[in-house]
């Protein structure tokens, strides 16, 4: 009986220790030499797919602690909804969930821009916090794939990186590796 | 007399009214120019698909006279949304009124409903449905419509407002970092511009409440917060949009969609208190008779309540409720009261007896001669009574509202002060002077004063809730905290609510069980309690023959071949059971005579058990110097007995519902500040005459509603609780409030003298919030400690994760 929650936690352990892993790879040395190269000659792949890392890092992270996520989400929504019949509610945190979805893809756009990728580079106090953000956005977004799909929300982990990816490179056909 | 166009409308009037330059018709159509504004009132008259003043007025005026007249008259009770102020009903009720074929218009406001006499073969509900859609609000005839407590359009602004501050607050890292002039022109006018189109909907769309109310209460003179918020946010704004033109070093788009948010948070949570007010009152509604059979030269004719008069003879009918309030004139019957006396048990009604509206008359035909009619009856009385007592506000609200009142004119004047005092003696020019009097607007713009009696309520409500009690009003901890006096129903509240059998005399299970076997022929309480008292003893209960129930008296039928009549003991009973009864009606129980074929072989008495808490909770109030009375419907005998085993002092029987709303009153108007706990029907308008309503859960659908605190486990000992939690909950609001306006003080200050820096002007506002949601915190008692964990870790997690991105590991 006690071994369900037991694995759980193991789990969860084993979630967010590959979350940070990714993490730290992404915002190692080496790969930030390797971006900020690319980004000096005006190629955004290398920065788009580091930033994907990192929200996929961010997304494993949400998705593993998404039932805590549900559990905050719902009591705003009963704090924001008194009146409303729990139906309504779910309706309404489901389309924040959508949004938080939609809204962590649209951000992609801003990695097109090499003046942009390169101008964080450079400023190492920016590049933490723009790494955190978009950790952070990952965080959401694996919560919100959760609120959607509890477990089977792991098939956010394939549609996200292929919406930001045909984002990025739509945007930036002729600039994306050099 | 000149006769003048209104413009809003387009109705002439010989009696125009001014206001504002504008002419207008009527009260209505001035007020809703004063909510909607120049503007709105533009966009009314010129957007087809909102209103058409045309097709509104094109049938021209109705003759109600002439239609009246041997036509189909009927009435539509109509369901309305969109409702914003009672100008709104004004409105519909100036048009609905002039519609051909409509006889007569009610709009009640605060019921959201329109009840409409038409004369059925000229209009009908369709019609009118479509009128008030033109005029831009919802009709539905019968049901309520969607609850105005949860707006979703208000929902939607803010949801919209919170998404695009967050992706504003991301992308001005940059500008909070001060790296905004390290950018390249291409990319900072990208951020930017890209900033400026993201603030723009949270200001004007998301913000649109606020810049409305700031409107009104700047044409009517009556400084509100509206107007400190639509300056603040519309100036971080606008200072912004000039710093994108000129280059400037510092953009304010994030302030403005904060300020927006924040307040939009506030509002959604004290929204759902309106909803509460329709639901009480559409039950109360659903209660009163629409029509009426009233006798007229001998035949009998079916006609609205509202043309019944005093005087006049109604025929009540089986299963029907009593429509007004009157003496029986001709006939017998058992009504159903428990509307106005809480106690379940139908009271026989013959000639001379008294009826009120509402009641539910059970199985005889009764001619009842009309005392009271339409508003004046006890519950057409009580549903006035009702609406009166919620247009108050709230305590807090109205010192929210005084400090408003003093605080936003001094800003505005400090602010335009600083512009003067910059230009005129600081030499600083019109651009930099003009700057710092809007520093000062937005590092004084009260987010954290709109934010902290809401916030406050709702941490108390949650620490409240875990005791078992459900706030049903936002103002309700507020209430609460000032009580000094209790005054406490007693059936139900004080009682369990649940009779049971306590004596038999003698104490013969035959005698028992050929009682239980009449009474399980019975659904009456008193009845169910004797066959509990037979069932918990073991006995067999034997088949009765020939039952009959005797309303109001009893019941009979034959068991074992003899004739077995259980009911009350009104009869002459034998001297050493007269005793008896005498002794146990001054215990406060309800005594019952067993007879067999004819002759009184026993009594036994039934009564409601005290609740066992009840005591304890009454001497926790005693000692925190609460003043605990007892007022109640029943007779003073078991009143006496209640009061006595609770240890209550002071007590009052036999009270009306009004005659209990009368006491809270009388004590309000002593200076006292009085709490009501009830659970009945007939406790509704004391529970909203109160300062305080605490209605029981377990209680009747229209006292929960009447209640502002529902105590879901009837458990008296959470009252004290209640009032403790609510102190303290209060406690936190003032220094909140105190710590906002010291915040101001501080601050208002630094900005005038030029010494507010953005990034001082963010880092105020942020620390100002997070004190307030700290000290509001300390509410939850031990949540606060897993909340405060779990968001210690993730700040750790976060740090961990920043060192681990600095060092690039």
């Amino acid at each position: 009986m006690r071994s369900g929650p037991r694995a759980a936690v193991i789990l969860r352990a084993a979630g967010l220790i590959a979350s940070v892993a990714l993490y730290a790879a992404v915002v190692s040395r080496p790969a930030q030499d390797a971006t900020t190269a690319a980004d000096r000659l005006g190629c955004v792949d290398a920065h788009a797919v580091g930033v994907q890392a990192l929200m996929m890092a961010g997304l494993l992270a949400g998705w593993i602690f998404g039932e805590t996520a549900v559990r905050w989400v719902t009591l705003a929504a009963q704090a924001l909804l008194p009146w409303a019949s729990d139906q309504r509610r779910r309706a309404y945190v489901r389309a924040v969930a959508f949004a938080a979805i939609a809204g962590g893809g649209a951000v992609n756009f801003l990695w097109v821009n090499p003046a942009v990728n390169l101008f964080i580079d450079v400023h190492r106090p920016l590049f933490v916090e723009a790494s955190l953000l978009v950790y952070l956005m990952g965080v959401a977004g694996g919560a919100a794939w959760f609120l959607l799909l509890d477990w089977q929300g792991w098939l956010g982990f394939l549609v996200t990186p292929a919406m930001a990816l045909m984002l990025v490179s739509a945007g930036v056909v002729g600039r994306g590796w050099c | 007399m000149a006769v003048l166009k209104c413009d809003l409308c387009g109705r002439e009037s010989d009696r125009p009214l001014q206001a504002g330059g504008h002419t207008f018709c009527c009260h209505g159509c001035r007020e809703l120019w004063g909510v909607l504004g120049d503007e709105g009132m533009a966009a009314l008259r010129s957007g087809p698909e909102v209103i058409n003043w045309e097709a509104v007025w094109e049938a021209g005026e109705a003759d109600p006279g002439q239609q009246a007249a041997g036509h189909e008259v009927r009435t539509a009770s109509l369901a309305l949304s969109g409702l914003w102020c009672a100008s709104c009903a004004q409105l519909i009720h100036h048009v609905v009124s002039r519609r051909p074929g409509v006889l007569g218009v009610r709009v009640d406001f605060a019921a959201a409903r329109a009840e409409v006499a038409y004369d059925a073969t000229v209009t009908g509900v369709a019609q009118l449905d479509d009128a008030i859609a033109r005029l831009g609000y919802g009709a539905r005839e019968g049901a309520d419509m969607a609850p105005r407590g949860s707006d979703p359009v208000l929902l939607w602004r803010l949801g919209v407002a919170v998404f695009l501050t967050a992706v504003i607050m991301m992308f001005s890292v940059p500008i909070w970092s001060g790296y905004l002039p390290d950018l390249g022109p291409p990319a900072r006018t990208a951020l930017a511009v890209s900033l400026w189109a993201l603030a723009t909907p949270v200001v004007f769309w998301a913000g649109w409440p606020f810049l409305r109310g700031a409107a009104v209460s700047i044409r009517h003179a009556l400084p509100t917060m509206d107007v400190l918020v639509a300056v603040g946010s519309v100036a971080a704004y606008a200072y912004s949009c000039v710093a994108v033109v000129t280059g400037g070093r510092y953009l304010y788009f994030d302030t403005a969609g904060m300020i927006v948010s924040f307040l939009l948070l506030g509002r959604n949570l004290e929204l759902g208190a309106r909803e509460r007010v329709t639901r009480v009152l559409s039950l109360l509604a659903g209660m009163a008779e629409k029509s009426a059979w009233v006798v007229r030269d001998g035949v009998e004719t079916q006609v609205a309540v509202a043309a019944v008069a005093v005087g006049d003879e109604v025929v009540v009918r089986p299963g029907q409720r009593v429509p007004v309030d009157g003496v029986v004139f001709e006939g017998e019957s058992a009504v159903d009261e428990s509307l106005l006396t809480g106690e379940p048990v139908a009271v026989t009604k013959a000639a001379r007896d008294i009826v009120y509206a509402g009641t539910l008359n059970t199985y005889g035909r009764m001619v009842v001669r009309v005392t009271r009619a339409s508003d004046d009856t006890v519950l057409g009385r009580t549903v006035l009574a009702m609406r009166e007592a919620q247009a108050r506000k709230g305590a807090w609200q109205r010192l929210a509202d005084s400090v408003l009142r003093v605080f936003v004119p001094l800003v505005l004047g400090i602010s335009a002060l600083t512009f003067a005092v910059g230009y005129r003696f600081g030499h600083l020019g019109v651009g930099p002077a003009l700057l710092r009097a809007i520093a000062t607007l937005v590092i004084a713009c009260p987010c954290a004063l709109a934010v902290t009696t809401p916030l406050a309520v709702l941490a108390g409500s949650q620490r409240l809730g875990r005791r078992g009690v459900l706030l049903r009003r936002g103002d309700a901890v507020e209430r609460a905290a000032t009580v000094d006096t209790v005054l406490v129903d007693k059936t139900g509240t004080l009682t369990r609510g649940r009779m049971h059998v306590s004596d038999v005399f003698p104490d013969d299970p035959a005698l028992l069980s050929q009682a239980a076997a009449v009474e399980s022929g019975s659904e009456h309480p008193i009845a169910a309690a004797v066959v509990e008292a037979a069932g918990r003893r073991g006995l067999a209960i034997p088949a009765v023959e020939e039952f009959r129930a005797l309303p109001g008296l009893g019941a009979q039928g034959r068991v074992g071949g003899r004739r077995v009549r259980v009911g009350a003991a009104a009869e002459a009973l034998p001297p050493h059971l007269d005793r008896l009864r005498a002794r146990w009606e001054a215990a406060g129980r309800t005594v019952l005579a067993v007879s067999r074929d004819d002759e009184v072989a026993g009594i036994m008495s039934v009564e409601d058990g005290v609740r066992p808490e009840a005591a304890d909770a009454v001497a926790r109030l005693a000692a925190m110097g609460v003043a605990v009375e007892m007022i109640t419907g029943d007779a003073p005998g078991p009143a006496q007995a209640v009061a006595e085993a609770v240890g209550i002092a002071h007590w009052r029987a036999r009270c009306r519902p009004d005659e209990k709303a009368g006491r809270v009153r009388a004590l309000q108007e002593a200076g006292r500040r009085v709490a009501f706990v009830g659970d009945g029907v007939n406790d509704a308008l004391a529970l909203v005459q109160a300062d305080l309503g605490l209605a029981l859960a377990t209680g009747a659908d229209i006292a929960v509603e009447a209640g502002q605190l529902t105590l879901v486990h009837p458990d008296l000992r959470t009252l004290p609780e209640v009032l403790e939690a609510s102190r303290e909950t209060v406690a936190t609001i003032r220094v909140n409030l105190w710590w906002a306006l010291v915040y101001n003080v501080l601050a208002l200050p630094a900005a005038a003298l030029g010494f507010a820096s953005p990034a001082l002007a963010a880092l105020a506002m942020v620390c100002s919030s997070a004190l307030v949601l700290g000290n509001t915190l300390r509410l939850m008692g031990g949540v606060p400690w897993r909340m405060i964990r779990g968001v210690l870790a993730v700040v750790a997690f976060a740090a961990v994760l920043g060192v681990v991105a600095w060092q690039g590991v």
